[in-house]
C-alpha cells in the first residue's frame, strides 16, 4: 500500500503532523464557535484562519491551541531518538499520536511493526488485576497470544524485581513497583518500535541504570525507540540523535550532543562536562 | 525477513471509518477482558458467583408478590414465577450489555489513556461476559421449569423455534451495543447522560412486557408503541421459544428490528466518533 513512500528501512515517518487542541471554554460562545467550527471544516477550509475573518473575533479565535504543528521526521530502523525539549513543547504528544492514544488533527505517519509504549509513568495497566494478569493484559493488547507470552513471561518478572507481589493488584503497588513492572513488560514484549515517556523517572538509580542496559541491548537488536527525557544524561547515553521541540514545532534534528548542548543554551543552562563523551556515564 | 505489519496514522476521516481488521485481530484480548469482568463483579463478597444464581430468583420472587399478587396483572397462563425469570432472562442480558458498554470510557480511562487497541473492543466484551449470566440465568430457568413440568398443574413445552435462540441473542445483544455504545460517546460530552441513565432504564424495562405479556396491552396506540421495542419483543419471543406461550407478530419484528439496526448503526459510529479524542477530553 504506502510502501512506495515508506522505504523499507524506515520504522518510523512522520509528514506535517500537527495537532490543534480546541481548549474546552464552557461559555456562551462556546456553541456558536463550535457550530462555525463545523460549518467551516465542511465547507473545506481551515477554521483557525477563517475563523478570525468571520463573526467577530479580531485576530486568532479563542479556544484553539496548536500543541504541535508542521512535524516531519525520518527514523531509521534500529535507531534511538531522543525527544526533548521544555514542558509543554510537544515531546509526549507526538508520542501519543505515534501511540495512537489520540490522533492528528493533520498529517501523517507511518510505522512499520508492532509498537509498544510506556507513557507518561505508567503503561495500559488496570488497577484491579493484579501483575500477573496485567502482562496477559498487555501482551493481548499487542496482538500476541497466550502462547507467545508465556514464552516472556519469567523474563518479564525477573527483570521487575517485584517477586512476590506478582499476584497483588496494581492498585495496591507503590509507584516504583508500577514502573518496573511496566517497564520490563514494554521492554521483554515482542516490539519493534517503543515509545518511551520519562519512564526512569520514579525507579530507583540501580533499576534506572538496570533500564538504561535494557535500552542498550533493546536498540543493538535492532528494535528502535523513541525516548522522552528531562534528563540530558540519559538521553546523551543511549541516543544517537535527537529531535528538539519548541513550542510545538521541531526546532532542531541532529546528533545528540549537539542537539542537546542547543537545548540547554538556549535554556540558559551552560553544560559543563557534556562535551567529552567519556564522562556520560 | 518477515513483512512487518505497517500502521497509518492520520486524521480522523467520518463516523465509520472504523477498523475493523483491528477489531477482529483482538479477538484474545475481548475474552481476556470479558474474563476479567465475570471475575471482578463478585470479588470481596461471601457468597462468590452464587449471586448469579440468587440473583435472577429473588428478582422473580419479588416481580410474583408485587406485580401478581398485589397488582394482579396477569401473565398469559403462564405460572407468574416462570413468567418473569423468562422475562428477566431478556432484561438482565440486555441491561448488563448497556450498561456496561454505556460505561466503557470510564471503566476503560486508565487503559485507554496509555495503550492503543480498538475502542470497540471493550463494549464488546459486556456482550460476551454477560452470557455467563445469561447461562445461568437460563439455569435457574430450567430448574424451575422441571419442577414446574412434574409437579405443577399448567402444561407447557418448548417449541422448536427454541433452536433459534442463538439468533435472539443476538438480536438482544446488537441493541444493547447500539444503544450503549451511543450512550457511551454522548456521555463523554455531556456527563448529565450518566445521572438519568437510571431513569431512562428503569422507563425502558416498564415499557418492555417484563412484567406483563404484549397480548395485555389493549390500547392500539400503545401497543404500536411498544411493538418497536426491540426488548419487550425478545422477552415475547423468548417466553415463545421456552414455553409456547407469547405474540410476535411480523409486524413487531420488523418495527423493532429496524429500531435495532438503527441503534446499532448510530451507536457503532458515535463511538468510533468519540474513541478518536476522548483522550484529549479527560
Amino acid at each position: 500500500m504506502a510502501n512506495g513512500d515508506f522505504p523499507e528501512d524506515l520504522a518510523i515517518r512522520v509528514r506535517g503532523v500537527g495537532k490543534t487542541y480546541r481548549l474546552g471554554v464552557i461559555d456562551r460562545g462556546t456553541f456558536r464557535d463550535e457550530l462555525l467550527y463545523r460549518i467551516l471544516r465542511l465547507r473545506g477550509r481551515d477554521p483557525r484562519t477563517a475563523m478570525g475573518k468571520i463573526g467577530g473575533f479580531e485576530t486568532a479565535p479563542p479556544g484553539l491551541f496548536d500543541a504541535l504543528d508542521g512535524i516531519s521526521f525520518d527514523v531509521r530502523k534500529g535507531e534511538t531518538v531522543g525527544l526533548v525539549g521544555r514542558n509543554g513543547a510537544g515531546k509526549s504528544t507526538m508520542l501519543k499520536i505515534l501511540a495512537r492514544i489520540t490522533t492528528p488533527t493533520r498529517g501523517d505517519a507511518w510505522i512499520r511493526g508492532r509498537v509498544g509504549s510506556m507513557l507518561e509513568v505508567g503503561t495500559g495497566f488496570h488497577p484491579e488485576l493484579t501483575g500477573r494478569e496485567n502482562v496477559y493484559l498487555n501482551g493481548s493488547i499487542l496482538g500476541m497470544s497466550k502462547k507467545e507470552i508465556d514464552a516472556k513471561f519469567d523474563e518479564i518478572v525477573s527483570f521487575s524485581e517485584i517477586g512476590e507481589f506478582l499476584d497483588t493488584p496494581v492498585k495496591r503497588y507503590s509507584s516504583g513497583m508500577y514502573v518496573k513492572l511496566a517497564f520490563s513488560i514494554a521492554a521483554s514484549l515482542d516490539t519493534d518500535v517503543l515509545l518511551l515517556d520519562e519512564v526512569l523517572a520514579v525507579g530507583d538509580a540501580a533499576f534506572q541504570s538496570k533500564c538504561l542496559d535494557r535500552m542498550e541491548e533493546i536498540a543493538a537488536s535492532g528494535r528502535t525507540i523513541l525516548f522522552v527525557s528531562h534528563s540530558m544524561e540519559n538521553v546523551r547515553r543511549i541516543c544517537s540523535r535527537c529531535l528538539l521541540f519548541d513550542r510545538g514545532r521541531l526546532a532542531a534534528d541532529g546528533p545528540a550532543d549537539d542537539v542537546v548542548r542547543a537545548y540547554l543554551a538556549a535554556s540558559g543552562i551552560p553544560s559543563p562536562g557534556i562535551s567529552p563523551p567519556e564522562n556520560s556515564a | 525477513m518477515s513483512a512487518q505489519p505497517i500502521t497509518r496514522i492520520r486524521p480522523g476521516r467520518g463516523w465509520f471509518d472504523i477498523p475493523w481488521r483491528d477489531f477482529f485481530a483482538h479477538g484474545e484480548l475481548l475474552l481476556l477482558l470479558a474474563r476479567r469482568d465475570v471475575s471482578i463483579v463478585y470479588k470481596q463478597t461471601i457468597l462468590g458467583p452464587a449471586w448469579f444464581l440468587i440473583q435472577p430468583v429473588l428478582t422473580a420472587l419479588v416481580f410474583s408478590v408485587i406485580f401478581g399478587r398485589v397488582a394482579g396483572i396477569p401473565t398469559n397462563g403462564m405460572p407468574r414465577f416462570l413468567f418473569y425469570i423468562g422475562g428477566l432472562l431478556v432484561w438482565n442480558y440486555f441491561r448488563g450489555v448497556m450498561e456496561g458498554a454505556s460505561q466503557s470510557f470510564e471503566s476503560a480511562k486508565a487503559l485507554f489513556s496509555k495503550v492503543y487497541f480498538p475502542r470497540m473492543v471493550v463494549p464488546v466484551s459486556y456482550a460476551v461476559s454477560h452470557l455467563v449470566y445469561l447461562g445461568l440465568n437460563t439455569l435457574v430457568f430450567f430448574l424451575f421449569f422441571g419442577w414446574q413440568a412434574l409437579f405443577g398443574g399448567v402444561r407447557l413445552h418448548p417449541t422448536w423455534w427454541l433452536l433459534a435462540a442463538p439468533l435472539l441473542v443476538a438480536w438482544i445483544a446488537a441493541t444493547a451495543l447500539g444503544f450503549g455504545m451511543l450512550v457511551a460517546a454522548l456521555t463523554t460530552k455531556y456527563r448529565d447522560l450518566r445521572f438519568s441513565l437510571p431513569f431512562i432504564m428503569q422507563a425502558w424495562m416498564y415499557s418492555s412486557a417484563i412484567i406483563y405479556p404484549l397480548d395485555g396491552v389493549k390500547d392500539p396506540f400503545f401497543r404500536k408503541v411498544l411493538e418497536c421495542n426491540p426488548v419487550g419483543v425478545a422477552a415475547e419471543a423468548v417466553r415463545y421459544m421456552l414455553m409456547g406461550r407469547g405474540t410476535v407478530t411480523w409486524r413487531a419484528l420488523a418495527c423493532s428490528g429496524a429500531v435495532a439496526a438503527v441503534a446499532l448503526v448510530l451507536g457503532l459510529g458515535a463511538f468510533n466518533r468519540a474513541q478518536r479524542d476522548f483522550v484529549d477530553t479527560i
